[in-house]
């Protein structure tokens, strides 16, 4: 997983890397609630400098989904 | 297993404690009620979305239907409310986000978001409705003009009004709005008003939420401010802006709102939406 994605994510949930699992995501992490994700797809989109479309900001509920997105635009 | 089903006005027992434990205002539950039984024709029988941890109850958005004729086309509207979920759900909080925002072929309008959602609206293309109030101060009423009478009456005012405004109005007798009718003594000239009696944080007031005529209503603000601070006992009147449709009024103060109201159409404006047929009338907010 990109680390600067994992970064990112661990910041924003207050998480340590290493604790969030292999694949995080708001189904499993509790502190991932939709404030935080609007952190993180912000912070992503900063970042990687992309800009995800609404549908994308209600689907990439996971860090394998963000990885996905990021190669998709071609920004991993 | 979470997931998301369609909320239906049957369901209103079952998720009446979810809204008890995070209703932040004194709304009788009969008003609560009113979100799930409209006092209007039913246009869908949806009526939001309930997130559900099996069979429990952990979430719900809901959404109020409507028909409006806005300038000769039949707009759709769904006013969004109460979006709640259980701490320990809020990880899934967006499922119902999602839900509503889905729907297709409709005016979404929300009142009453929170500020650390607003940006979350914005993405998904929603626009400000309203940012500001005007407040029309409680002064003493000298320019009552003698050509425009006044009636909270609701006979009287059902007689007066024209077909569309009559129903309209109907639509809204049995819910906390209350009407006051301005007409001319010698001209044809009128101005249905359309208010709630709201609790702010420290003072009551009388919250208009629809006027039929912006420059009608301009030219009588003292009569407004007396008859509508009489029946809604209170000193204060406000008005979103929009309403006003640029037009100047004596004597009032503007003030931002808390949180900006917001909504997303592919055929209104923003001046072409008010707020009727919206959780503020149904709850009085």
């Amino acid at each position: 997983m990109n680390e600067r994605l994992i970064q990112i994510l661990s910041d924003a949930l207050g998480i340590a890397p290493d604790a969030l699992g292999n694949d995080p995501s708001m189904d499993t992490i509790a502190a991932w609630d939709s404030v935080a994700h609007l952190n993180i797809v912000m912070s992503i989109e900063q970042e990687f400098s992309v800009q995800f479309s609404p549908d994308e900001l209600m689907e990439l509920r996971s860090a394998s989904a963000l990885a996905d997105a990021l190669r998709k635009h071609n920004a991993a | 297993m979470i997931h998301v089903e369609p909320a239906t006005a049957a369901m209103f027992n079952e998720l009446w404690p979810l809204l008890e434990k995070f209703q932040n205002t004194s709304v009788p539950r009969a008003w609560w009620e009113r979100l799930f039984i409209h006092p209007w024709p039913e246009t869908s029988p949806l009526r939001g979305y309930v997130l559900r941890d099996d069979s429990r109850a952990i979430g719900f958005f809901g959404v109020i239907h409507s028909q409006r004729m806005i300038d000769g086309r039949l707009e759709k509207f769904a006013n969004l409310t109460s979006w709640i979920v259980l701490p320990e759900f809020r990880n899934h909080a967006l499922r119902l986000f999602q839900a509503v925002t889905n729907i297709p072929d409709h005016t979404l309008t929300c009142f009453t978001p929170r500020r650390e959602t607003l940006p979350f609206y914005k993405r998904c293309g929603f626009q400000e409705l309203e940012t500001r109030f005007r407040i029309l101060l409680p002064l003493p009423s000298f320019d009552v003009s003698a050509n425009t009478r006044s009636t909270t009456n609701p006979q009287r005012i059902a007689a007066q009004l024209d077909a569309p405004l009559r129903e309209t109005f109907k639509h809204h007798r049995f819910t906390p709005c209350k009407a006051l009718l301005l007409s001319q003594r010698k001209g044809a000239r009128q101005c249905l008003v359309l208010f709630t009696r709201t609790r702010g944080r420290r003072y009551a007031f009388a919250r208009v939420h629809y006027l039929s005529d912006p420059a009608f209503f301009a030219e009588n603000t003292d009569l407004i401010r007396l008859r509508l601070g009489l029946a809604a006992r209170s000193l204060l009147v406000m008005i979103d802006e929009r309403m006003l449709a640029g037009r100047s009024l004596k004597h009032c103060k503007i003030a931002e709102m808390s949180a900006p109201s917001v909504f997303r159409s592919s055929s209104l404006s923003a001046g072409q939406i008010d707020n009727l047929y919206s959780e503020l009338v149904l709850l009085g907010l």
